[in-house]
């Protein structure tokens, strides 16, 4: 009965972000009736936008292709083509070709709702009774008036069938849209870091009640359009409704009481750890059989780097003896540390100057110039926390501010402090955390006094995209990042010191790691020896430029510098 | 006779008694208090009007339909007592769309009833080609599917279908009314056939009056309400109508009508002596020419077979070139010869009692 | 096209179809092995969810097809979960199934539900009346009526309604990566800027969906021999 309560707690805590506002990870003010309004709003822009274009362009080709009883097998076909062709597929193929943006999804899913309007447009004229069409033509109609007065009247229950099942879809493949950029009420459920996760059920219930109110309400048109003649009698209608609820109900039932009564089995882990391999002479991790018992939960944050960093420890655990667990790609920092203080995993790569920033909330003053001292202090404020900061990587990878070579030489730009007098008219990218972090946007406002013209949150992913193609006149990337060379781009110089250290460091909690052994920390040190800037950009270069996995890049990395022998 | 497998079961005697069938709301009965007695091995035919109950009354005896009153004994025992699956197997069932099962091959479906009994595969084989035989069906049809038949074929399948367990009892709903009149003939003439080999007992519904007195050693006149109007024999019934509904239903032309009783064989039939044409015969004794008096010859020979009724073979007579038929047996082999003025000639001690209480 | 560097771990990129974000066969090739597990745990998903489906709807339909007050309500509860988006159920079951197989599967199947239920039911319901009354009539039971006569004269529907139901699932079953089940919506979406990868996981997708629907239409050809006759 327990299982059943805490189910039912977290449906209340979603239901609780519909109606109120809480603040944000990332500073901001989240949930409540008005900013979920306002993504509902974004939702219905997009959803509306497409399903007008759709309609537009597939009802009169459907109507008028039916009429004449032409082109059967393609009006058919584009139907099952379009079922078999996945609405997430189509949306990345416009994102990657097309880019991101309003234009571009609305166009995706403008593409996902035209076969089914035009399908069930080609079949309903097709449908209506030949010999209804042959007196209307008897009685000396012209083609037009034929398929105004009696074939589209007739052909309508199974035309708003198409374009009821078209808004359906629409509606349940704008949840996805914010992948390619757009903001809508899916939002909270792809970027949950900074919703949290009662946001992310708050919007999926929001998300399922705007599906069916679309059916419900489509199907009340389609009800007040449908000639009188063909409608179903409204008696059967309600006696159907009640039985229904009843059936709802009860169905409703059986699944709290298989809840209540049933096992929770959670499978959380996206599968096995890497290698586990023979001890080979000159391998430098090698396998302690006494390690077996321990599992250990590796997590990362939600960009490359922490990705390939978190997949190397993984399977040097691994490699170690150890059974490795895996949660990458958990989010921002405030979303891993407290996965990891709650347990959810046992460690993960951390940045130096990331934890005195965020966690700490060290003011920029006073924070250490020196890598030494940024570990050292974050090492005793994180023992204080029970938690054990392992000996740090050699490469330091701080957040940068960037700008295209154009921009720099038009501008006259070097350091930070250049753009004084000019941010004004800029237009700055950066994660949606960005806005609220001292070593971020809310550090150029406070320590530089910049204001920019416009702040714009995206996908960390797209950094340096958004210089390339011009979105943005200033970005924040990561000074381990390959594009950098490559796209020819120019750091702006801190010259002001706002931002820290940003070595990486294993966290773990102190009894977590106490009880894994001696190995452990030996394993860490011997990752970390050849972690220099120059191959940790060789390693994001593997990832983001000759676009291999994670997994891959690091099993590289192992390899190369014969920390596991090969094999794996 | 009938086949080696089958142990040669005794058709059974069925009785109506008061048998009603009242539907919840509905002023008046279906079927009303239906008494009568089908003695085994005869042909009862149930007729009369639309919404007489008919077809009801005959669905009540494999209990397709439940009687709310009165019974039905299939050889003695109340159809009420018995389970209706386990009752149903033991009766034939032939209706009007025959509803031959689409997926399965002839042979299949001839077999249904077997298969449910759990005989083995060479049993059911060797009965199927039995009856289809017996229905005069080519053998390689077995392995067809239904849709491939024709629709007259399709209709002997059912027969040959409900025949397959040799039931004691057969209900036959119509089972010719979605033929083409030319096919009709046949297949009732084939039946009659059939049944003069195997004499089962026989309820048999239809709603064309001149069917029943082809089909019928007894028929019933139902009324609207399922109302028994008459039992009688045929020739009882186009002589003495019990009422004016009968009278009507059965017709003005009692007359004509009783020339559907009568058949081919039970007149002496005219030998080529009796007459100036002359036939010519094959080898096998078949009918091929007539030659007619002044030498011509003519190859339109109007076939008349024994077993046909008299009115049949009067309408095929009167539209021959020479006013002759040959008589011919089942196998087409020269009987003898008949003409318009043989059959008046047999009529008339028939008309003039007819006559006598018109 | 990629060399090693001086100390064999440094790369120069010398051909830049990939970086420039291009279609590279070449590049399809050397990470086929990428997409090999997401297919299989597709593949699994998808069928697992249609024969749950399957199975759940045919039992339904058979009870609805004699009690056919059961129609309206059943419709209407499968209705509701059909229009239910998945990624929403994902998360709406992520409390009580947790993340994995079971939720997907879970989500994926309520999907089918409506889409195979009306069709096993059209097809029950388009048995010949005439067919039904003979069986009956010859002493078939209700249950050997059901499965040796009206089932397998709806077996067009039936098929019908799975080859539909099927593509579906393989197009939803692309989302399952939210749930934590993997699928090919996993490699989609670790590189959805990357047009090589969106192309060739999309044209998995399709493929499939394509495939199965074959391998269905065979099956029915086979099993429906009286179709084909006459």
């Amino acid at each position: 009965m327990t299982v059943l309560a805490s189910v039912l707690d977290t449906f209340g805590d979603g239901l609780d972000f519909i109606v109120n506002e809480r603040t944000g990870r990332g500073g901001g003010e989240v949930g409540g009736l008005s900013a979920n309004g306002d993504l509902l709003w974004e939702h219905l822009k997009l959803c509306l936008v497409a399903m007008a274009i759709a309609c537009a362009v597939a009802l009169p080709l459907g109507l008028w292709l039916g009429h004449t009883r032409r082109a059967a097998f393609l009006a058919i076909s584009v139907s099952n083509i379009g079922r078999a062709v996945p609405a997430i597929a189509l949306l990345f193929v416009f994102f990657a070709f097309l880019g991101a943006g309003f234009a571009n999804v609305a166009l995706a899913l403008t593409l996902l709702a035209i076969p089914p309007i035009l399908t069930n447009a080609y079949v309903g004229v097709r449908e209506v009774d030949p010999d209804a069409v042959d007196a209307a033509r008897g009685v000396g109609m012209t083609g037009p008036q034929v398929l105004r007065r009696v074939e589209l009247p007739l052909a309508m229950p199974l035309v708003f069938g198409g374009i009821r099942t078209s808004a359906v879809n629409v509606v349940a493949t704008a949840t996805i849209a914010p992948l390619a950029g757009v903001v809508t009420l899916g939002d909270p459920i792809i970027n949950p870091s900074i919703y949290g996760e009662e946001g992310r059920l708050g919007a999926a219930i929001l998300v399922a009640l705007l599906a069916v109110a679309t059916e419900v309400v489509l199907a009340g048109a389609q009800r007040a359009v449908t000639p009188r003649g063909l409608a179903a009698s409204p008696r059967r209608r309600l006696m159907t409704r009640t039985r229904t609820i009843l059936a709802a109900l009860a169905a409703l039932a059986l699944m709290l009481g298989v809840v209540a009564c049933g096992d929770d089995d959670d499978d959380g882990s996206a599968g096995g750890g890497g290698s586990s391999t023979q001890a080979a002479p000159t391998a430098a991790i090698t396998k302690n059989a006494e390690n077996a018992s321990t599992t250990l939960t590796v997590g990362s944050k939600n960009f490359t780097e922490q990705k390939v960093l978190g997949e190397i420890y993984a399977q040097a655990f691994a490699a170690a003896g150890y059974k490795v667990r895996k949660e990458l790609n958990l989010g921002d920092e405030q979303t891993a540390l407290k996965a990891l203080k709650g347990g959810q995993i046992d460690g993960y790569p951390e940045y130096t100057g990331t934890a005195l920033l965020s966690f700490f909330e060290v003011p920029t003053k006073d924070l250490p110039k020196d890598a030494t001292a940024a570990y050292d202090e974050a090492k005793s404020r994180f023992a204080e926390d029970g938690i054990t900061a392992f000996p740090p990587t050699p490469f330091t990878s701080s957040n940068e501010v960037a700008v295209t070579q154009e921009t720099a030489d038009k501008l006259g730009l070097k350091k930070i402090s250049d753009l004084d007098g000019k941010s004004q008219d800029l237009v700055l990218y950066g994660s949606p955390e960005c806005r609220g972090r001292d070593d971020c946007l809310r550090g150029l406002q406070n320590v530089y006094g910049l204001k920019f013209k416009r702040f714009v949150p995206v996908d960390i992913a797209q950094r340096h995209e958004v210089l390339t193609n011009g979105d943005a006149d200033v970005s924040i990337v990561f000074t381990t990042d390959p594009q950098i060379s490559r796209n020819r781009e120019v750091l702006l110089e801190d010259d002001k010191g706002m931002f820290p250290p940003y070595n990486s460091t294993f966290l773990m909690k102190t009894e977590t790691a106490d009880k894994a052994g001696p190995d452990l920390q030996k394993t860490i040190e011997a990752v970390n020896k050849n972690l220099t800037a120059r191959v940790m950009q060789e390693l994001n270069a593997r990832v983001d430029l000759d676009k291999e996995t994670p997994a891959e890049a690091a099993s590289d990395y192992l390899q190369q510098f014969d920390l596991v022998s090969a094999g794996s | 006779m009938t086949a080696a497998h089958v142990p040669p079961s005794s058709a059974e005697p069925l009785e109506f008694r008061g048998a009603t069938k009242r539907y919840p709301g509905a002023a008046e009965p279906a079927v009303d208090a239906l008494t009568l007695e089908v003695p085994a091995g005869e042909i009862c035919v149930l007729v009369g009007p639309s919404g007489c109950g008919k077809t009801t009354a005959m669905r009540m005896v494999n209990r397709m339909i439940d009687m709310t009153d009165g019974d039905i004994l299939l050889g003695g025992r109340s159809v009420r007592e018995r389970e209706p699956s386990a009752l149903r197997r033991e009766i034939g069932y032939v209706i009007q769309q025959v509803g031959l099962f689409p997926h399965r091959t002839i042979a299949q479906n001839i077999g249904t009833v077997p298969e449910l009994l759990g005989w083995d595969r060479r049993r059911r084989d060797e009965r199927v080609a039995e009856l289809l035989a017996l229905t005069g069906l080519d053998e390689d049809l077995a392995s067809r599917y239904p849709a491939q038949l024709s629709g007259g074929q399709r209709q002997r399948v059912g027969v040959a279908r409900a025949l397959a367990t040799d039931p004691p009892v057969m209900l036959m709903d119509e089972p010719f009314g979605a033929i083409d009149p030319i096919n009709r003939e046949r297949l009732q003439n084939e039946f009659l056939r059939l049944q003069e080999r195997l004499r089962r007992t026989i309820v048999f519904v239809t709603h064309d009056i001149d069917e029943a007195i082809k089909m019928g050693d007894r028929i019933a006149v139902l009324q609207r309400g399922g109302r028994l109007q008459q039992y009688a024999t045929p020739a009882e019934l186009l002589m003495q109508p019990a009422n004016d509904f009968v009278r009507d239903f059965v017709g003005a032309d009692r007359a004509l009508k009783r020339l559907a009783l009568l058949r081919v064989r039970d007149v002496d039939l005219w030998t080529e002596a009796d007459i100036d044409f002359r036939l010519e015969v094959d080898g096998d004794g078949r009918p091929v020419a007539w030659i007619w008096p002044d030498g011509r010859r003519s190859t339109s020979v109007t076939v008349v077979e024994r077993d046909d009724v008299l009115r049949d073979a009067l309408s095929d007579l009167l539209q021959s070139q020479t006013q002759y038929g040959a008589v011919v047996d089942p196998r087409g082999r020269l009987q003898g010869i008949l003409s318009v003025e043989l059959i008046h000639d047999f009529l008339v001690p028939e008309a003039a009692a007819a006559s006598g209480d018109a | 096209m990629i060399a090693q560097g001086d100390n064999g771990f440094f790369r120069e990129r010398t051909d830049t179809c990939v970086t420039d974000n291009g279609l590279c066969p070449g590049w399809v090739v050397d990470h086929l092995d990428r997409y090999t597990t997401p297919l299989l745990q597709h593949v699994f998903l998808t069928v697992t969810s249609v024969a749950a489906g399957f199975l759940i709807a045919g039992s339904l339909a058979i009870l609805a097809h004699r009690r056919r007050w059961l129609v309206g309500p059943i419709t209407n509860v499968t209705g509701i979960l059909y229009t239910l988006p998945s990624v929403a159920v994902f998360f709406l079951l992520l409390p009580i199934t947790g993340r994995g197989n079971l939720t997907a599967i879970i989500a994926l199947t309520a999907y089918t539900l409506l889409i195979l239920f009306r069709n096993i039911l059209a097809g029950l319901d388009a048995v010949p009346a005439d067919a039904r009354d003979a069986g009956r009539g010859m002493g078939l039971t209700d249950r050997q009526l059901l499965w040796r006569v009206e089932l397998p004269l709806a077996l067009p529907a039936i098929m019908a309604g799975l080859r539909i139901a099927t593509t579906t699932t393989v197009g939803l079953a692309a989302l399952a990566f939210f749930a934590g089940a993997g699928g090919l919506g996993e490699p989609l979406e670790a590189q959805k800027a990357f047009k090589t990868n969106v192309v060739f996981a999309g044209g998995l997708c399709v493929a499939l969906a394509i495939v199965l629907d074959a391998m269905i239409l065979l099956v029915q050809r086979s099993i429906t021999p009286w179709t084909r006759a006459a």
